[in-house]
């Protein structure tokens, strides 16, 4: 089978030079960087710890693991609470033949350019803007509510964004749901409510994770949102690694921050796998 | 799912002319430029209204990164190919640093009409290095205090202790560039820039974290000003001409002072790189930029508008009056220029700037 093997082989490859150039190779790149010092605003060649000592050595760094991990952890409840109602009612309230069109509609925003979307946001958060005006005008409110630049405001920009992701992945697992489960399960007198907690929750937890997964990533390592509706009035890990480059280009320190972050995105990955491995093998 | 690929296939499809068409204009347009330039510079080199006609005339394509901090910049050049970089926007206070690096070529003052240029700001302390020119001035302004005169009293914005006054809880926004909030601090303190030291530091920090409780905006130039334009702030401590002269139409109750504790002035000064291969190109760009013309667009630049260094500057009396043409002598003479600092007390300041982030 030889012939075969390396075509295999040659099928493999592209996708191998592109994970090794573009992943592999920077991924090492910031690691060696990230053991190398930083001083008189050069970075010296010498194998070092000190950068990881550094963060470790700083509160208000930990403190922005912290302040990431939270933002993101609460981003991710709230997406996967409005998303599962939206992709349940899109896979079996919604007529099939307009499921297509309420995917487009559910994904509309994803057309928008994210930095628009975030500046939108501020506009309708603002003192001035869309909300803060109508509750005056109404007389609810004598003075505008703080709605923007503050972690509500990050949470909800981010919960926007990702709830469409989160809906996508969960519709995808919902409507794999072979329907005569349900069929059945109703047939033997099962109520509505346990048809949902015994098949089609358990059923639908991959797409679930999966998504949830996909918005810890991206959630946790944003600049934009973070900085546009946040406000900066606190430190997340992207703000803090932006800091060191952006205000002094120290290159070793910003990849020993960013490894850090990676290793608990990697952390988080695992526990991921390793549930929906057991749940797969625990599966008859 | 199939619908989505298929909405992008038709979106595709129907990009697809705009996106050749780009592509071909972009085409063109290196084709008809021989030449690139590259610059690094602030954001307020970047207008094309500024640029243009020099394009144009010298049949050239000017490449720009932007950057907000010059002592980012150096190290970026530092960091980069020699050749890579044609011209250095800069402060005058790094000037010495950046020759002492090498990073600099020197400069005929004959090519430029130092004459022209306001006394205050032609500095030979900053400028000069050992009697040789490395750095002609091209625009000023204040780092200060701006603001929403309909919503801030007068008498409160006289002074920066408006920062840490409970009646603008909430109602502050600070430019995220250390440096520059450090010195501001400073000043509210009785403290010139020059005096901040390591041995003071830790008070000028005790009293930045003091008026975290009044903040509600820290961001880039960007942010600052659509808190300002949006109301979500009333205050900007950090701003000054260059964050509401560009708002003024919309809102005329923007805008800005040099309080009592006296200000910042900033002189940004233009250089050639001591390794670009095009320093005859180049020294035409700098010359242009320094020329009455090019001081007129460069002064009026979207980005942020600032006093030209030229006093024979093409500006109308109205873009005079808003630069406050008149005022510039009394500014200057009440305003510090800007400061910067060895690595170790830059890097307290870094470490003092996280945690009144964090705070």
């Amino acid at each position: 089978m030889p012939g075969r093997d390396s075509r295999g082989w040659g099928y493999v490859l592209p996708a191998l030079a592109w994970t090794l150039a573009f992943f592999v190779l920077p991924f090492l790149l910031m690691a060696c960087y990230s053991l190398w010092r930083f001083d008189a605003g050069k970075v010296q060649h010498v194998w070092t710890y000190e950068n990881y000592e550094a963060f470790i050595a700083r509160p208000h760094f930990l403190q922005a693991l912290v302040n990431s991990l939270e933002v993101t952890a609460l981003t991710v409840v709230l997406s996967v609470l409005l998303a599962y109602p939206l992709a349940w009612i899109l896979a079996f309230r919604v007529p099939r033949h307009l499921q297509k069109i309420a995917l487009v509609l559910a994904v509309l925003p994803f057309w928008t350019s994210y930095l628009v979307r975030s500046y939108s946001w501020l506009l309708v958060l603002s003192d001035r803007g869309i909300v803060n005006s109508a509750l005056l005008a109404a007389g609810i409110v004598e003075t505008p509510l703080e709605l923007a630049h503050n972690r509500g405001a990050t949470v909800l920009g981010f919960t926007h964004f990702f709830t469409m992701l989160l809906t996508l992945t969960i519709f995808a697992s919902l409507v794999q749901i072979n329907p005569h489960y349900h069929a059945a399960a109703a047939d033997l007198g099962a109520s509505r409510l346990r048809i949902f907690l015994r098949i089609t929750l358990p059923l639908s937890l991959p797409g679930v994770v999966v998504g949830a997964f996909l918005t810890f990533v991206v959630a946790v390592g944003d600049f934009v949102t973070p900085q546009i509706l946040g406000g900066g009035t606190e430190l997340l890990m992207p703000q803090a690694i932006m800091l060191q480059i952006s205000r002094y280009v120290n290159l070793p320190m910003a990849s020993a921050m960013s490894l850090v972050l990676m290793a608990v995105v990697s952390l988080v990955f695992f526990a991921c796998a390793r549930w929906l491995r057991v749940r797969s093998q625990a599966s008859p | 799912m199939k619908t989505s690929l298929a909405s992008r296939g038709a979106a595709l499809r129907a990009t697809g002319p705009v996106l050749a068409a780009i592509a071909v204009s972009a085409f063109a347009f290196t084709a008809s430029a021989t030449e690139d330039l590259n610059v690094i510079g602030w954001c307020d080199i970047t207008d094309p209204e500024l640029n243009g006609p020099f394009e144009e005339a010298f049949d050239v394509r000017i490449n720009i990164k932007t950057h907000e901090d010059p002592a980012v910049a150096q190290t970026i050049i530092e960091q980069s190919a020699p050749g890579d970089w044609d011209v250095f926007h800069t402060d005058a206070t790094l000037v010495a640093t950046h020759v002492e690096a090498g990073l600099l070529a020197e400069l005929d003052p004959a090519d430029f009409p130092l004459d022209d240029i306001f006394p205050q700001v032609l500095r030979r302390d900053l400028h000069f290095v050992d009697g040789k020119l490395y750095a002609v001035p091209d625009v000023f302004g204040w780092n200060t205090v701006a603001y929403n005169s309909e919503r801030v009293d007068a008498e409160d914005i006289a002074s920066y202790d408006i920062a840490w006054n409970p009646k603008y809880e909430g109602r502050i926004a600070v430019w995220d560039f250390y440096v520059q909030i450090v010195q501001n601090v400073g000043l509210a303190m009785g403290l010139a820039p020059d005096e901040i030291t390591m041995d003071n530091l830790a008070d000028v920090e005790a009293r930045l974290l003091a008026m975290k409780q009044n903040v509600g905006v820290i961001g880039d130039i960007a942010t600052i000003q659509t808190a300002l334009a949006t109301g979500d702030a009333d205050i900007v401590l950090g701003g000054g001409q260059w964050i509401v002269t560009g708002l003024q139409e919309e809102n005329p109750a923007l805008d800005w002072i040099v309080p009592e504790e006296g200000g910042i002035f900033y002189l940004e000064s233009v250089g050639i790189v001591a390794s670009s291969e095009k320093k005859e190109l180049a020294n035409e760009y700098v010359k242009y930029l320094i020329g009455a013309a090019g001081q007129g667009r460069f002064a009026m630049n979207s980005c942020g508008m600032a006093m030209p260094a030229n006093s024979k500057a093409e500006l109308t009396d109205e873009e005079r009056a808003l630069l406050r043409w008149e005022l510039k002598d009394t500014f200057l003479e009440d305003s510090h220029i800007n400061h910067y600092y060895d690595q170790e007390l830059d890097m307290a300041m870094i470490d003092a700037w996280a945690r009144f982030l964090q705070h």
